[in-house]
């Protein structure tokens, strides 16, 4: 793997603050009978780099889930940039997806429109109109490093380029949150590195990021807040953590 | 301006969507319009079929009352204004023995005259009856009058059929009733053949509607373009099947008067216009009706 320089950390987020993400007593059971989270209880400040955890079908996802509001939990209240979702009604939920940037293990692109459409398309369906609409767009892409890739097609890209593009879409709207769910679950070790490092990027200029992850190497070798899942409880919250607890065995 | 972007965005994108998955679109366009010609055919065919049941309808519900041979003029203007009067008639003609003998010349019975070496015919009122029911009654009253024909050995008092007017009654309340049975029909078959076609096409672009909810745009945002997408399918599919129509139109009378000459088909073009407009009409509104439901179930992440 790469050793590439680490951004800066960003400072230490101010606990005193309302945290921008919070979970109380959250409990979440689908309704095929599947118990998915018990009782978690969670606080993610401004500024905030945590790795969630797990092995599949621990509760990861289900905590992503929850905070876009694609499910509502059974029992318990989750506060998102001061949002009680179970209480936000079904017209203000595009007005909390807009202050989350959200990317997934398979990217979600546009499979017939460029990069550039692809990331201008977040814009396009929020902000009809917009008025620096290619600035925007441009500067999103540069960040990601893809500003010389502007009229490619996702399929003429690497799998790498292609997270970078959902990223930049993600980050069209300038979030204060930044959800990643398995973001590097379809790339090598060092295309992963370079995304990881992006998110870092992301949160070092003042976004909250929580990307829920399987990969160990890159939970271990960025050393920031793990928050990890098991059979729906949240069985380790911290500060600067490991994949594993200390002394827990690999398999 | 918002507003104004809003629909240059969706009357942008619907229009890439439609080309994009141009199969699709074009299996919407050919569903919708098979069903638009069936509604248009019906909607004209029935149409034909009842101005030449009201042609035919006119003409039976018109009698003669024939009148005794030397019965004096003021007898005879007395009666025709006492039917004149008369609520359920519309119009009343008094028509002579000469006119009777010249209308029977000109439909080829002239030899009679010659043959009998008088004009055996009888003048008559001409009545015209507003109410195909009404005429029964009125020829039962007129039978009343002293200086009608009292019928009998060969001679008729009216020229009334009784059998005649049921059977064209029953024919067109037939295909009154078929018609609108085939059109209600038609209606429930295209709305659930449209609705599924619409629904196929919007599924190919869940991802599409996925990524427009993640990245928070409102429901109305996601539902226009496919609306508009809808819209442009619907009136596409009622153009070709207008055209389609317009275009056998004229033939098809033209057929159907050589199949059944008696039967007195026309040609309506105020009639046709008033078709295409319905099925414009009709092709938008199912295209939005069926986007709109199509999309909805999508709309729920």
């Amino acid at each position: 793997m790469a050793t590439l320089a680490l951004p800066r950390p960003a400072p230490p987020a101010d606990t005193a603050l309302r945290p921008i993400i919070s979970f109380h007593g959250v409990g979440m059971t689908y309704p095929n009978g599947t118990v998915a989270l018990r009782d978690v209880n969670l606080a993610i400040h401004q500024k905030d780099f945590c790795f969630l955890v797990g092995a599949s079908g621990a509760g990861k996802s289900t905590v992503v889930r929850l905070l876009i509001r694609e499910e509502l939990p059974t029992h318990g209240r989750i506060f998102v940039n001061g949002m009680e979702l179970s209480r936000l009604p079904h017209r203000r939920l595009p007005r909390l997806r807009r202050g989350i940037g959200i990317v997934f293990q398979d990217f979600k692109l546009l499979p017939k429109a460029t990069v550039a459409q692809n990331v201008a398309f977040a814009l396009q369906v929020t902000h009809p109109g917009q008025r620096h609409l290619r600035e925007r767009v441009e500067e999103a892409l540069w960040i990601v490093g893809l500003e010389d890739k502007l009229q490619k097609f996702p399929d003429e890209l690497s799998g790498g380029e292609q997270q970078r593009v959902a990223i930049a879409r993600a980050l069209v709207h300038r979030p204060r949150i930044f959800l990643a769910d398995e973001p590097t679950g379809n790339l090598d070790p060092d295309t992963s590195w370079g995304i990881v490092q992006l998110l870092l990027q992301i949160n070092h200029r003042g976004a909250t990021v929580v990307m829920a992850t399987h990969n160990r190497e890159v939970v271990d070798l960025v050393r920031r807040r793990v928050i990890a899942i098991e059979s729906g409880r949240v069985v380790r919250d911290e500060r600067e953590g490991q994949y594993l607890k200390d002394g827990e065995a690999t398999i | 301006m918002r507003l104004a972007a809003t629909l240059r965005f969706a009357t942008i994108s619907a229009g890439q969507n439609f080309w994009r998955n141009l199969a699709i679109s074009l299996a919407a366009v050919f569903t919708m319009g098979l069903i638009l010609l069936m509604v248009g055919g019906t909607l004209l065919g029935t149409h034909m079929l009842n101005e030449a049941l009201t042609v035919e309808q006119d003409k039976a519900s018109s009698i003669k009352v024939f009148l005794q041979n030397g019965v004096s003029e003021a007898a005879v203007e007395h009666l025709a204004s006492r039917l004149a009067a008369d609520p359920r008639v519309r119009t009343v003609h008094f028509e002579t023995k000469e006119e009777a003998a010249q209308e029977a010349q000109d439909r080829g019975f002239g030899d009679a005259i010659e043959a009998v070496g008088h004009n055996p015919y009888p003048a008559s009122l001409n009545l015209d009856i507003k109410q195909l029911a009404d005429l029964p009654a009125i020829n039962d009253m007129v039978k009343q009058q002293t200086i009608v024909e009292h019928g009998g050995n060969g001679v008729q008092a009216t020229n009334y059929d009784p059998n005649v007017i049921p059977k064209l009654q029953r024919l067109i309340l037939f295909l009154q009733l078929s018609g609108a049975v085939l059109a209600l029909v038609l209606g429930a078959i295209s709305l659930v053949i449209i609705m599924t076609t619409i629904r196929t096409a919007v599924s190919v672009r869940r991802r599409e509607i996925e990524i427009m909810k993640l990245v928070g745009a409102t429901d109305w945002f996601v539902r226009l373009p496919f609306i508009i997408e809808g819209m442009l399918a619907g009136v596409l599919a009622a153009g070709a099947a207008s055209g389609l129509i317009a275009l056998v139109y004229h033939p098809v009378v033209n057929v159907a008067k050589g199949w059944v000459g008696f039967f007195p088909f026309s040609y309506d073009g105020a009639y046709l216009g008033l078709t295409v407009a319905v099925l414009v009409a009709a092709g938008a509104a199912l295209g939005a009706f069926g986007s709109y439901l199509g999309v909805r179930r999508f709309l729920t992440v």
